[in-house]
């Protein structure tokens, strides 16, 4: 069975952990899939980046911490991820999987393809299976979203909706899935025979009602920015987890002008 | 006026140079004065009115007073080991020896590599899981760890990067420098070497003070594009751990292109130059006297 609590994901990758192999494969580089593996362990503590009006960090509470340790630690003190984290980005991450180097990883949807893709001789449907992240205090999944929006100042507006509304339907919704293994946001995709009967899709689906996603406001890619500098300082021990989460909190507020 | 010229004669030349100042003034002279106009607006803001604001928050930002800390230290590390990897193969590479032409080839081919080329094939070298580097090390020294971390270690990421940095740069100094030493006349080594100049001797008062403009150019040049340095810094280690490999030029680019913060950026881009103008003042100044 899956690990279904914090407490079992880090026995689990603890046992993991043997023959060269490691229990999971986390990202420390400086990119954006650093929030998609971080942040359901942080939310799940029960931790926020602002207060509930945005305008100010809410980095200073014990969640917080409790979150933000629990990922750096997965490194430094469980020792259940390969060496280098700070260097590992999500191909990495998944090259590793691909080739046995870890047991684990959090990823998307469309991974499965991925690792196929890099070890055709993995048999990743008979070998790899999925499951919803590790609960804390609270069940929560990262969201990874993408838009697109039509200008204001295109000459077309009806031809740019007709598109758009061809883009979001059901039929090239699914067939989107199909091809490039994408989920959809429409529910009725979600629910579909499709879905329902993909080994890993089912899981995925499963999580929306618990996706979350980041602050959306203008100074969210300095607060990010900021965000993974705190990581890797704790993964690579300049700062302990207290510090850099304090520092963190120190240039979230100097971002959002609320010092 | 000289008899006969007329007013075309006067003028052809204007129009000969016309192209090119144009050119200048498109991809130089305008952008540099957009990116000055824009690091006097405010933030959001347009038209003509100007603000100091940005200049006052730099000098108050600690994550740019490191970053200018980074950028001098990486400058200064990366043009030592430009200065003597490059002077040590020049002298090399100026001996007859046999194959001479074929090894001044190789010891190009860094050079000729793109900076994400070399960002990317070191980052995969010095990867503790994968890479070559500790296999290598171990190959000599068993003991060594076989998952040791290079760009992960806060006290070696940075020589790490200097490292590489060093491996791709160094050719383009040593060919400056192999020219320099093909210019001094044999016969001064003669000279010397009749009046019971060693080789030490030999380097310090014929070889170096024949090169001596020769290195200054090299150098200011180096430092000008060593300052600048940028794909190398992203592809290697995005500038962490943290901030511990952050320089100049990848800052810049994340606050202009990642942050959005437009004046910002162009105000720690005009800083930049102003910084690097004043540190090529002895090369402009030199030109300037040889002509």
């Amino acid at each position: 069975m899956p690990p279904a609590t914090r407490e079992q994901f880090l026995d689990y990758s603890k046992k993991l952990t043997r023959a060269g192999r490691y229990g999971i494969g986390l990202i420390g580089s400086r990119q954006e899939g650093l929030f998609m593996r971080f942040n359901p362990f942080f939310w799940g503590a029960g931790a926020e980046y602002l207060t509930s009006d945005n305008k100010r960090s809410a980095l200073d509470t014990p969640e917080a911490l409790e979150g933000f340790r629990f990922y750096v630690e997965l490194f430094t003190k469980h020792k259940v991820v390969p060496p280098g984290v700070i260097e590992q980005g999500a191909q990495e991450v998944r090259t590793q999987i691909a080739h046995e180097k870890v047991s684990m990883e959090v990823g998307v949807i469309q991974a499965p393809l991925i690792y196929a893709a890099i070890n055709p001789n993995m048999k990743v449907n008979e070998v790899m299976a999925a499951a919803a992240i590790p609960s804390g205090k609270k069940r929560v999944s990262t969201v990874e979203y993408g838009m697109r929006v039509i200008s204001a100042f295109t000459k077309h507006p009806e031809e740019a909706w007709k598109v758009y509304k061809a883009w979001v339907s059901k039929d090239v919704q699914l067939r989107n899935f199909k091809i490039y293994g994408v989920m959809s946001a429409r529910l009725d995709v979600k629910s579909s025979p499709e879905i329902a009967n993909h080994k890993f899709a089912k899981i995925f689906a499963a999580q929306a009602p618990y996706g979350k996603i980041e602050p959306l406001i203008p100074e969210w890619p300095k607060i990010g920015d900021a965000t993974i500098t705190a990581v890797q300082e704790g993964f690579s021990g300049v700062k302990t987890p207290e510090q850099a989460l304090k520092d963190l909190h120190t240039a979230t507020n100097r971002a959002l002008g609320a010092q | 006026m000289s008899p006969g010229r007329t007013w075309h004669d006067r003028h052809l030349g204007y129009l000969f140079v016309l192209p090119a100042t144009l050119m200048l003034v498109a991809v130089l002279i305008f952008p540099a004065f957009i990116t000055l106009k824009l690091s006097l607006t405010p933030e959001g803001g347009s038209g003509w009115s100007l603000t100091l604001l940005h200049y006052q928050k730099a000098f108050r930002d600690p994550v740019l007073l490191q970053t200018f800390k980074n950028t001098f230290s990486f400058v200064a590390w990366s043009l030592v080991g430009h200065f003597v990897l490059g002077l040590g193969l020049a002298m090399a590479l100026n001996q007859a020896l046999p194959g001479q032409t074929f090894f001044r080839l190789v010891a190009l081919i860094p050079w000729t590599i793109p900076d994400v080329v070399a960002g990317i094939i070191f980052r995969w070298f010095l990867n503790p899981v994968s890479g070559a580097m500790n296999p290598l090390l171990r190959t000599f020294i068993p003991s060594f760890p076989a998952d040791f971390s290079w760009l992960s270690n806060p006290t070696l990421a940075f020589p790490s990067l200097i490292f590489a940095n060093v491996w791709r740069g160094y050719p383009l100094v040593m060919v400056m420098l192999l020219a320099g030493l093909m210019a001094i006349p044999r016969e001064l080594y003669e000279a010397a070497e009749v009046d019971g100049a060693g080789r030490l001797k030999r380097f310090l008062h014929v070889t170096l003070p024949g090169l001596s403009t020769i290195i200054l150019i090299a150098l200011a040049l180096d430092m000008v594009w060593e300052f600048r340095r940028f794909a190398l810094v992203l592809t290697m280690t995005g500038g962490g751990p943290g901030t511990l490999t952050e320089v100049l030029s990848t800052l810049v680019y994340k606050t202009y292109f990642q942050f959005f913060t437009f004046e910002y950026a162009s105000a720690m881009a005009i800083l930049m130059s102003v910084v690097l103008f004043i540190l090529s003042l002895p090369y402009v100044i030199l030109v300037g006297r040889e002509q």
